[in-house]
């Protein structure tokens, strides 16, 4: 942490006295209210964050930034901070380079992504702390849509996880191939994607495999979207995953504040929906769903966003299990206190409600 | 009855003439607007603010526009700050500020709506010419606030895409700028209503610079549409409109 500090000092120094006169702020202040549903009690916490950024004036050449989010946690009474950014990047003639924290992000387009550099429900959750880690990335632009990057980062037990990525663009497909590693090869693994339109259609895939596990990922997708009425906005996602590795890596945390809302037990098979409505230009309600095809059973995860006034935010979500004890996505069993519902209690679901106010 | 033969053959060649002149100028006038609008390369700062009832939704954004095929967008108000959107002909890509990743959007999307607004990814990304989408014709001389215009119908050409079938233009004579709109579906329904409420003169051209759509579909909803700064001809360099830029 001190090492950090000082960065930002040194940072902060290397400007000259006007630049730093430029310095701008910006960010998001969140208060989330969680109530966990059981089947005899019900329980609720609070977490409130602060994310701020600090806007450093930019060269030509070089960028920093700085990014924090300060939260804190009425379930845990604790208060704590996270960097999320805190890096310089320097355009050299040929490449980018960028020393620092950093979110690692190697997206395609898929609702969840099983080849990410760090795996995480990212889009689901909207949560993309598990993409910050401390890292070098080396940029290198082969034409307009074609680069190579590769990335050599520390994990927070010291080991180094390291990763190649190619993108290219042809005939308006968006190719990418990565090779992920871990330095205790727990995780070692190449993967392709494709993104591109069939028609009116946009279609997605990707082809991994674990080399430890010999296992392989597979994942396809679509999406579409239109105007009923000529007013409202509809969009529909949706695609199966197979990956017998990584399953529970990028579902376990799906609502960050109840971490057993999903058990380890994945299967292999998911299936993953989306729907988009947009009521109005200030309105909007979402519906994806989760699906465990072999025993059907589902979670579901209703949203309504609204901007209301003074440019604050309101978000409902839910998490519903709909399935029977036993099934994948079925009722829980609480087996460690939690202090949120009693112990011993089943687990049905819950219930998130955010307002936040960016600035 | 001589007298009468040429009095009839004056006005008959009199409406002719007219007609050819109408069949020219309109071609003259509509190239005189796209002359003015049409963007071969520029640098807009354009405001958008939403309203509806109370509420209010203020989107700000920097834009690089090269032609009918190039943008590169970045948002600037603290809801979209740091999302950025590259156009390449019919290929869009998002720079996701959070993840600082790209992602290429899917076709369908670009008719739709720009960040939830009135605007799609076309009308706010690329400055095709009016002619080159639309067979013009002069319905009449009207006035407008008070300005003689040229009323001004356009239908799309077959083969071409445009985000609207029919529009009804109302040219100011003396500026040859857009005063009003009127944008019509195929159905023959009218969508959108674009009234100019200022207009500069920049660069020796004379460009709307405040708009107020009225979205005929949306209940109680109005959009204001302000360029804040305009650079016309500006030289970018040779990777603007590439991934790397967008990162």
């Amino acid at each position: 942490m001190k090492l950090k500090v000082s960065i930002v000092i040194i940072v902060l120094a290397l400007l000259s006295p006007t630049a730093i006169a430029a310095l701008d702020m910006g960010g998001e202040v969140e208060i989330k209210s969680s109530t966990v549903v059981g089947e005899q009690s019900i329980g609720n916490f609070l977490e409130e964050k602060l994310n701020l950024e600090i806007f450093l004036p930019e060269t030509k050449t070089t960028t920093a930034k700085f990014e924090i989010d300060i939260l804190t946690n009425s379930q845990t009474k604790s208060s704590y901070h996270q960097i999320k950014k805190l890096y310089l990047e320097k355009r050299l003639e040929n490449f980018d380079l960028t020393i620092g924290r950093q979110p690692i992000s190697w997206m395609f387009g898929s609702l969840v992504n099983p080849v990410d550099f760090n795996l995480g429900a990212e889009t689901i959750e909207q949560e993309t702390a598990v993409k910050n880690v401390d890292a070098v990335e080396v940029y290198y632009p082969l034409n307009w849509g074609s680069n190579i990057s590769g990335v050599l980062a520390t994990r927070d037990d010291g080991k180094f996880k390291y990763g190649l990525r190619g993108r290219a663009t042809v005939s308006g497909y968006d190719l990418t191939a990565n090779f992920v590693k871990e330095e205790s090869r727990l995780e070692e693994r190449i993967a392709t994607t494709i993104k591109g339109d069939l028609g009116a259609v946009g279609a997605y895939g990707s082809i991994g495999y674990y080399f430890e596990q010999d296992s392989e990922i597979l994942l396809a997708g679509m999406d579409y979207s239109f105007y009923h009425q000529n007013v409202h906005q509809i969009i529909l996602q949706g695609e199966y995953i197979y990956d017998k590795v990584g399953m529970s890596s990028y579902l376990g945390g799906l609502f960050t504040g109840y971490s057993n809302f999903l058990d380890q037990k994945l299967g292999p098979h998911l299936i993953v929906a989306m729907a988009s409505y947009g009521v109005d230009d200030f309105n909007t309600v979402n519906l994806t769903t989760l699906i465990h095809p072999k025993d059907s059973s589902m979670l579901l995860i209703p949203e309504y966003e609204t901007q209301l006034i003074d440019n604050l935010d309101l978000n409902l979500r839910c998490g519903l299990l709909l399935g029977s004890q036993g099934e994948v996505f079925g009722s829980k069993k609480v087996t460690t206190d939690q202090d949120i519902v009693d112990s011993g209690d089943e687990f049905m679901g819950i219930i998130e409600l955010t307002v936040s106010y960016p600035f | 009855m001589n007298n009468k033969l040429i009095i009839i053959t004056i006005l008959v060649s009199l409406v002719f003439i007219t007609g050819l002149t109408n069949a020219r100028s309109v071609e003259d006038i509509m190239d005189q607007v796209d002359e003015y609008q049409h963007l071969k390369s520029a640098k807009v700062e354009s405001k958008m603010i939403i309203t509806k009832g109370p509420r209010k939704m203020v989107k700000e954004m920097t834009s690089y526009i090269k032609g009918a095929n190039y943008g590169l967008t970045e948002f600037i108000n603290p809801r979209d700050r740091g999302s950025k959107f590259l156009k390449r002909n019919d290929d869009l890509w998002m720079f996701f500020p959070d993840a600082e990743d790209v992602v290429k959007i899917s076709g369908h999307m670009l008719d739709q709506g720009m960040m939830g607004s009135d605007f799609s990814y076309q009308d706010l990304m690329e400055s095709s010419k009016l002619t080159d989408l639309y067979n013009f014709k002069i319905i009449r001389e009207e006035k407008l606030n008070g300005r003689l215009c040229y009323m001004i119908e356009g239908i799309k050409k077959e083969g071409k895409e445009a985000s609207y079938y029919r529009r009804v233009e109302w040219v100011d004579q003396k500026r040859y700028v857009l005063l009003k709109e009127k944008l019509y579906a195929e159905s023959g329904r009218l969508l959108k209503v674009l009234d100019t409420k200022e207009v500069e003169k920049i660069e020796g051209r004379w460009f709307p610079t405040y708009q107020v759509i009225d979205n005929k579909l949306k209940k109680g909803s109005q959009t204001e549409y302000k360029v804040e700064k305009i650079e016309f001809g500006i030289n970018m360099p040779e990777n603007t409109f590439s991934l790397q830029s967008l990162r």
